[in-house]
């Protein structure tokens, strides 16, 4: 049976030089018409000049990278940029390693930044009230829950602070307050899968409403996305098209609300799609949420 | 926008009349900006296009490319609206075979171009100015982004490493690759501005 050459494979054998004049001609059309194989495109070149500086290449192929890829001035400013990745990368700082387990310091700083994760949602319903005296806005006392980056922490990774006195004083619910209670859970895209990927959210009794904050740091060329919410028994319990981010803090975040009853105990997989001006929707790394049903008291 | 001056990049444009290039907006989309938009991904894709074949002046054969199509839409063609890139394919077909017609008569290998030779390419050590300049960069983006990155050049064990890296994040291969790549686009502009400075 013969094989089909994959996109990227054709691509390489175009970039390459190899690809026969009428597929290349065909993959030309294509490249025109088609965003992101122009942008796949672009990619393994990229790809292959960091392969070629990190002698990863036949002799043959490496000489054609050179010639086709790397002799304009262009084509060699992309090179050196492979290059000053590929050491970059080699370093040993400040580049960031990506254990997928966090070294034993790390995974105690985020033990302690579950659990004062959790200590916010717990504290979410008069937390909402408080936001909803500012307009609705995210207040810059909440810290903010996100996603476990699968890598060490480094300075910058946003881990929640701990709480303030302030916000354990006004996490206590308030008298007589009449806003439906709202729980946020806050999330981002662009964090890598695994087993921290799956956030906690303990929805306290009396609450009406949960709310799904998702940052998208890095997506900037999006512009519109479709959120679907599927509960532990797969039936989309949500399904929104042309949702449009908001600015929180300074993050394009898509915010969509679930009502809060039917969000029982469970794990919830939270599917996004984005899509940029002209082009065709891109699926993003799927999300997922345990929620943990609080008790009374 | 006007062939020769204004947007988009209508100096570039050099024998096109204002109404060819008014003609090729109007057939890219009834809006303006839209259609500006247009062009200049065309344009930067037929200068892709171009430099992938191993010309030595990719814009001004992407040019060259714009303007006959512009030119033959004032005289009436239309762009088929199902597929209106394939117009601007055959054309550059068109102008690439020109190229190498010519580079053949002048006996000039065109793979080489005008560039020196790859040997001197070769084994370059990137600079102290631009590694810093890239270190700079590379901290001025969101943590996630430096990682992914950074982790993706890894040398060792190179492709087991992206797949790793693929399945961590539930994404295929090339999903990732064009994630990385915009990161590196980034990059690109970043440590550029850094070294002109």
């Amino acid at each position: 049976m013969r094989h089909e050459p994959t996109d990227d494979e054709l691509l390489r054998s175009y970039l390459l030089g190899t690809l026969p004049e009428r597929e290349a001609d065909h993959l030309e059309g294509r490249l025109l018409a088609e965003d992101e194989l122009f942008e796949l495109s672009e990619a393994i070149e990229a790809d292959l000049l960091a392969a070629c500086d990190r002698g990863e290449l036949a002799p043959e192929e490496r000489e054609r990278v050179l010639r086709r890829l790397a002799s304009s001035p262009q084509g060699r400013e992309r090179l050196a940029l492979a290059r000053s990745l590929n050491a970059a990368a080699k370093a040993p700082a400040p580049v960031v390693a990506f254990p997928r387990r966090a070294p034993a310091h790390s995974r105690r700083t985020f033990q302690w930044a579950a659990l004062a994760a959790c200590l916010l949602m717990t504290a979410g319903l008069s937390w909402y009230a408080l936001e909803r005296q500012h307009g609705g806005e995210s207040s810059p006392l909440i810290a903010r829950e996100r996603e476990a980056p699968a890598s060490a922490i480094t300075s910058d990774v946003l881990v929640p602070p701990p709480p303030s006195p302030q916000i354990a004083q006004e996490s206590h619910p308030s008298a007589g307050a009449p806003k439906p209670a709202k729980v946020v859970c806050q999330l981002a895209l662009m964090t890598l899968r695994g087993a921290e990927s799956t956030k906690r959210l303990t929805v306290p009794p009396g609450t009406e409403v949960v709310e799904l904050q998702i940052g998208l740091e890095g997506m900037e060329d999006l512009a519109s996305f479709h959120v679907a919410v599927r509960n532990p028994t797969g039936e989309i319990l949500l399904d929104k098209r042309g949702v449009e981010p908001k600015t929180m803090d300074g993050v394009r975040t898509l915010v969509v609300e679930l009502p809060a009853v039917r969000l029982p105990a469970g794990r919830y997989e939270i599917e996004t799609q984005g899509t940029a001006p002209g082009s065709d929707p891109e699926a993003l790394s799927p999300l997922s949420i345990e929620v943990v049903r609080g008790s009374k008291g | 926008m006007r062939p020769g001056g204004g947007t988009p990049r209508g100096e570039r444009i050099q024998g096109l009349t204002t109404e060819s290039f008014d003609a090729l907006l109007a057939q890219l989309a009834p809006d303006r900006e839209r259609a500006g938009e247009l062009y200049e991904t065309i344009r930067h894709k037929l200068v892709r296009l171009f430099e992938w074949r191993g010309c030595a002046s990719p814009e001004d054969l992407a040019d060259e490319t714009i303007n006959r199509v512009a030119r033959r839409l004032a005289e009436g063609i239309e762009l088929r609206s199902n597929d209106p890139y394939g117009y601007f394919c055959g054309v550059a077909h068109l102008v690439y075979k020109e190229v190498l017609r010519r580079a053949a008569r002048e006996h000039r290998a065109i793979e080489s171009g005008d560039w020196p030779p790859p040997s001197s390419l070769a084994d370059d050590e990137p600079s102290d100015e631009r590694l810093e300049c890239l270190r700079r960069c590379l901290q001025q983006l969101p943590a996630d982004q430096r990682d992914l990155v950074l982790r993706y050049h890894q040398g060792e064990n190179n492709i087991r490493n992206r797949q790793a890296l693929a399945d961590q994040m539930g994404i295929p291969m090339n999903a990732l690759r064009i994630r990385v790549h915009r990161v590196r686009r980034k990059l690109e502009s970043c440590v550029h501005s850094c070294l002109s400075r």
